[in-house]
């Protein structure tokens, strides 16, 4: 029994009518080797998984900053040089009761968590230092010279007199403020770390070193003392903590897509379907990592997130039709086989638009957003074998529930009926396609965008926040990170500037005369404390061989002073054939203006006296690496908005064939990214290279909503309706889907707001107003912008012509919306 | 010792002066501390500080990078002034309201006659040396071959202070037991040779004029008296062989402070020393007599030491903002100003009765 239905698929119930050989070649290629696939698929699917345990987690610092940037062109060059940018902890014990450190427990409890640190693995144990270390020492100026010792007297016994020459040595050892504070009341274990592992080879494994300091931290607790914990070690360890605890979440967006789906769908069977089909493509994407090299990083991670939203969206829609076709009574492997037939090419140019989104991130020169760009790209195209092919002939096995089949061919009956009431939410959302729901609508959403752009002003480059930025305010680590900048001279904040000179000739008088120089330009700006320099050094060696008398606080205009100077200072500040200086500038923070206003210093000063002699180079320490993220960052967002913009624009043009309508599509997103900027204001986020890739993700998935609800209304303004009809329509058919896609993407990403690492709750927070707001405008602002942009006489002339065709094709009533797109992309391509 | 310095790398120094010279057309150089004016900043007041006077009633100080600062309202604020060198400057005196000179690194000499507002440069290292050479070679001293190196070393060794001897006469020493004299109001120089061979080149920290009697003090326990003219410079007993910072002092009696909380008290013109029991092994290195007869010594950690029973005994005391001083001026309310590492500090009137 065949039953032509309104959409042109027959409603064939037994399988023996169906024509095995109708469809294209890759539908018969699928189907009637459907055995085969899901053979191949569940191999696929085993291999993936294995190799998907080889998944590295990892958080490199290197890749989160512009490579090819001049300034880090410059630090990597130089890398191995910079001693003092080295990879440090600084582990600071505290007394948390009465008294100071000059007491014998505390000198003791110092002494064992200095013993458990020495031992622990990728120290760099010859340099640590402590009160306890010998590397600890006092000096100081006597009738005969100079005289000296360890800070710790000989055979301390933590007698009353030990500690009282304790307390005399450190008052003399030059480390107050920097391994004892000046209250007395915590001191520092400063340990410097082996990035490879010497006799192994093996490099240093943060979250290992992170944990035993844990261990350390925990058991130290109840002894009276209080760690606490800084460097760039124990920032990446914590991330790396926090990327297992984003696993999590991953789960809990399983869980909460499926609660949604089960309500979209009243469908058992099909929910585990969508889920276990986009499941496999995750599994898929996870699995082929290991096999590119590539490892799951704090921002990469978001990648199987996005996918998987995507993903369900994407095999919700095929819900739709399949449903209706059983419903009607066709037999399962057939409704499997037309739901491929009609949303194979729609479902491609949906996949498409969000590739386009990712694939303009690749343009900005940041591994880890590169990074991001291309796993996401894999990522959907792995969803076009999943979730285009894979699921349809899973349904074409399992089919769907009967019942659930029916009650949603009788909610689309009911739609014909002729006391059919509208909701009230399509009831309301037709309000905008009337001129003066329209002009009002349009005109809130330009005081909006108008407000969002004078917000927008205030945008900063960077990380505002103190401390390490990775990690939220109130993180341990940041606790920790204020304690130590409070009570001891360190700044978290330091921009390191280089002086490449010939061979021996670093701490020549004029080249010295120029760092100083430039130091004290650098000095005069609001947000630097303070530098530090050999040539700062050979000042204070020029008083202390004067017996400390102040008024030699002078360079020696004397090389030979210099020099002697030079063998006096600490080694990070000038490298082992004497050709490299470095200079450290340490600032308040590290606001972008801070960074700009020390760049744009040092690039005049260059521009004035860089010579043979004395070349001033740019950056490194943590301040200068972040200046020229900054730098990169700020160029890249202006050229991927643009870079976005322009393709889902002609993507659009080439759907619609409309200047008018792709006008509709893309004044909404725009509003949304304006609106992001000003949200990112008022929650005080920077733009960095955690944010940046929002609004590309944003825009390049955001238009598939205009995408679903324009194709549409266009079919039917083309076939002479008028635009409330036109738009009721497309809420029939779309809305469902439109509301559902935004729904799961947010919920998808919503979940990272809870993440400890800060700058991914920053992205959750962000996306998913990105993914809601654009929906949102999408339902209200496309049909207000269409009032007067889409009216049935920009029509007119085509009128004709389009109503042959659409008799041709039959009423298009129960056409599924995704159909609509896939019959403009045809209208397109003939 | 810093002479032997000095010579032992001499060679390298040579050296590296060689290795320039291919590429000295190329290179761009700052213009010479000497010649370069001291930079406005506002960090000039929180900058080291190494000495306060004062010129009428307004407060002059001078520090590091040629910084001169002003205040009209007892050390309230200050302002900076426009200083033709941007070498650092060591200490500072005024003859009366309006003429006033500063000295500093590599010899300058500046003079103002404006009450401080602005400077010019009267002398620098390289025409002191010059002048020694022409002085040495006139009177045939054996200390030619010394003048010679001075030339041959350019303007590289600083004053360390100055004191202002009645109308047009001014006075500075310095490292290396330099010193220099004009008797008509800076217009000429005349470096001091007995001053050289008397302390036989060691440094001359400070110098003190009683009366008609000049007392000098210096490193390595050197304790000098001589005539206002310095023809001759007499080395006076020597308590301590460390080195002395300053010196205070009147008719009655005089004081000499220095390394390691040492402090001495003479009340027979330098002729036998007391030792007074400063409490600490820090450097004293700034010290006044207040006008109630009380001493305050500072030492190098920035404590403050006070005595009023003559030195027999010292109290701890705090300054407002502590830190490493170098000149202490007491002010018309009764505290006293402190100048040093990080600018300006005060000892408050209720700490010091």
């Amino acid at each position: 029994m065949a039953i032509s239905s309104s959409d042109g698929f027959q409603t064939i119930t037994n399988l023996k009518d169906f024509d095995q050989r109708s469809g294209n070649g890759l539908e018969r290629l699928l189907f009637n080797y459907r055995g085969w696939i899901i053979a191949f698929c569940v191999l696929m699917t085993v291999l993936f998984a294995a190799s998907a345990t080889q998944v590295r987690m990892n958080a490199s610092f290197l890749k989160t900053i512009p490579t090819s940037h001049p300034f880090i062109l410059n630090y990597l060059k130089h890398q191995d040089e910079l001693k003092g940018t080295a990879n440090t902890l600084r582990i600071a014990v505290a007394l948390e009761g009465e008294g100071d450190i000059f007491s014998a427990e505390y000198m003791e409890t110092l002494r064992q968590i200095n013993d458990e640190v020495f031992l622990l693995p990728g120290v760099d144990r010859s340099f640590m230092k402590s009160l306890w270390t010998p590397l600890t020492r006092w000096q100081g100026v006597t009738e005969h010279g100079f005289d000296g010792g360890t800070v710790i007297p000989d055979g301390f016994a933590g007698s009353a007199e030990d500690l009282e020459v304790l307390r005399g040595n450190v008052q003399l050892s030059g480390e107050i403020g920097q391994l004892v504070a000046p209250d007395f009341r915590s001191s520092i274990i400063l340990v410097p770390l082996l990035d490879v592992d010497p006799a192994t080879g093996e490099a240093l494994d943060y979250k290992q070193l992170s944990d035993a300091l844990e261990d350390i931290r925990d058991r130290y607790a109840d002894q009276g003392v209080s760690l606490h914990i800084i460097g760039f070690a124990k920032v990446m360890g914590d991330l790396i903590s926090g990327l297992y605890a984003v696993l999590s979440f991953f789960a809990a967006a399983v869980l909460i897509t499926s609660a949604i789906l089960l309500y979209f769908t009243r469908c058992w069977r099909s929910t585990l379907v969508v889920q276990g089909c986009t499941l496999v493509g995750v599994v898929w994407l996870l699995g082929v990592l290991p096999l590119l090299s590539y490892e799951l990083n704090p921002y990469s991670i978001l990648v199987p997130f996005l996918v998987y939203a995507i993903g369900v969206s994407h095999g919700a829609q095929k819900m739709n039709g399949i449903m209706q076709d059983i419903g009607r009574g066709t037999h399962k492997l057939i409704a499997a086989r037309y739901t491929f037939r009609r949303l194979f090419a729609a479902g491609m140019t949906a996949l498409l638009a969000d590739a386009v989104g990712f694939a303009v991130m690749t343009i900005v020169d940041i591994p880890v957003i590169k990074e991001l760009a291309i796993i996401s790209s894999i990522g959907v195209a792995l969803l076009v074998f999943t979730n285009l092919a894979l699921l349809p002939i899973m349904l074409s096995y399992t089919g769907v529930s009967p019942r659930a089949a029916q009650r949603r061919l009788d909610a689309e009956r009911a739609h014909e009926q002729p006391d059919y009431r509208k909701p009230a939410v399509v009831r309301g959302l037709l309000a905008f396609t009337r001129p003066r729901v329209a002009i009002s609508a349009l005109l809130c959403a330009g005081a909006l965008a108008g407000w969002a752009v004078l917000e927008a002003r205030n945008l900063q480059v960077g990380d505002l926040d103190p401390g390490a930025p990775e990690l939220r305010a109130d993180s341990r680590y940041n606790q920790d990170n204020q304690f130590i900048i409070s009570n001891y001279q360190a700044s978290s904040d330091v921009f390191v500037f280089m002086v490449e000179t010939p061979a021996g000739q670093c701490v020549d008088y004029q080249t010295l005369r120029k760092v100083e120089e430039l130091e004290w330009r650098l000095r005069q700006l609001p947000g630097v404390d303070g530098t530090s320099s050999i040539a700062g050094v050979a000042r204070r060696v020029n008083v202390g061989m004067n017996e400390g008398f102040l008024k030699w606080n002078e360079l020696p205009p004397n090389q030979p002073m210099i020099n002697a100077a030079a063998n006096r200072s600490p080694r990070d500040l000038f490298n082992a054939t004497c050709e490299l200086l470095s200079v450290f500038v340490y600032l308040q923070d590290h606001k972008a203006q801070t960074l700009s206003g020390v760049v744009s210093t040092v690039e005049d000063f260059t521009q004035e006296f860089n010579d043979e002699q004395a070349r001033f180079i740019m950056a490194a320490g943590n301040a200068g690496i972040e200046s020229a993220t900054n730098i990169v960052v700020k160029r890249a967002n202006t050229q991927m908005v643009i870079g976005v913009y322009l393709a889902v624009s002609l993507l659009c043009l080439l759907a619609f064939r409309s200047w008018r309508a792709t006008i509709c599509a893309i004044l909404p997103l725009m509003l949304t990214s304006m609106l992001a900027e000003a949200l990112m204001v008022k929650l005080g986020m920077g733009l960095k290279v955690s944010t940046l890739p929002v609004v590309a993700l944003g825009v390049g998935i955001g238009v598939d909503y205009a995408l679903y609800i324009l194709s549409v209304m266009l079919f039917w303004l083309k076939r002479g309706s008028n635009l409330s009809e036109a738009y009721f329509q497309a809420l029939n058919f779309t809305g469902r889907v439109v509301v559902f896609t935004g729904v799961t993407l947010s919920l998808g990403v919503v979940t990272w707001i809870l993440s400890p690492i800060k700058f991914q709750a920053d992205m959750g927070l962000l996306l998913t107003f990105m993914f809601f707001c654009n929906m949102l405008v999408a339902l209200i602002l496309v049909p207000a912008l269409a009032c007067f942009l889409l009216q049935p006489k920009h029509f007119t002339s085509q009128y004709v012509l389009r109503q042959k065709q659409a008799e041709q094709t039959q009423s298009g009533d129960a056409l599924h919306p995704s159909e609509r797109r896939a019959f403009a992309v045809e209208e397109v391509l003939s | 010792m810093k002479n032997k310095i000095t010579t032992s790398l001499l060679p390298l120094f040579a050296a590296t002066a060689l290795a320039c010279l291919p590429a000295l057309a190329l290179a761009v150089e700052l213009p010479d501390t000497l010649s370069r004016p001291a930079m406005q900043t506002e960090l000039a007041a929180r900058s080291m500080l190494s000495a306060v006077t004062r010129a009428g009633d307004r407060l002059v100080a001078v520090g590091e990078r040629g910084h001169i600062i002003l205040s009209d309202d007892q050390g309230q604020s200050w302002r900076q002034a426009p200083s033709p060198v941007s070498v650092t400057l060591t200490a500072v005196c005024f003859a009366d309201d309006q003429r006033g000179w500063a000295v500093g690194h590599r010899g300058a000499i500046l003079h103002s006659s404006d009450a401080g507002a602005s400077w010019s440069l009267q002398l620098d290292g390289q025409r002191f040396a010059q002048a020694a050479l022409q002085l040495a070679r006139e009177q045939g001293s054996e200390l030619e071959y010394t003048a010679e190196m001075l030339v041959e070393d350019g303007a590289d060794k600083p004053f360390l202070d100055v004191q202002c001897l009645g109308d047009r006469t001014v006075l500075a020493v310095g490292a290396y037991g330099l010193g220099v004299r004009s008797g008509d109001g800076g217009a000429s120089w005349q470096p001091l040779l007995a001053l050289l061979e008397g302390t036989e080149q060691s440094h001359v920290n400070a110098v003190l004029a009683v009366g008609d009697t000049l007392y000098l003090a210096g490193e390595m326990g050197g304790l000098y008296r001589s005539d206002a003219a310095v023809s001759q410079v007499e080395r006076l007993e020597q308590p301590y062989e460390g080195s002395y910072f300053g010196l205070l002092g009147n008719s009655r009696q005089l004081l000499a402070f220095g390394l390691r909380g040492h402090a001495f008290v003479s009340s027979d013109a330098g002729q036998h020393w007391r030792q007074l029991p400063v409490p600490t092994s820090q450097s004293l290195t700034a010290g006044t007599l207040l006008s109630d007869g009380a001493l305050l010594l500072a030492d190098a950690a920035g404590g403050g030491w006070l005595s009023r029973d003559d030195g027999r005994s010292f109290s701890r005391i705090r300054a407002a903002r502590p830190f490493p001083l170098t000149e202490l001026l007491p002010l018309a309310d009764g505290s006293v100003l402190g100048v040093g590492a990080n600018g300006v500090t005060r000892f408050s009137a209720e700490q010091l009765n």
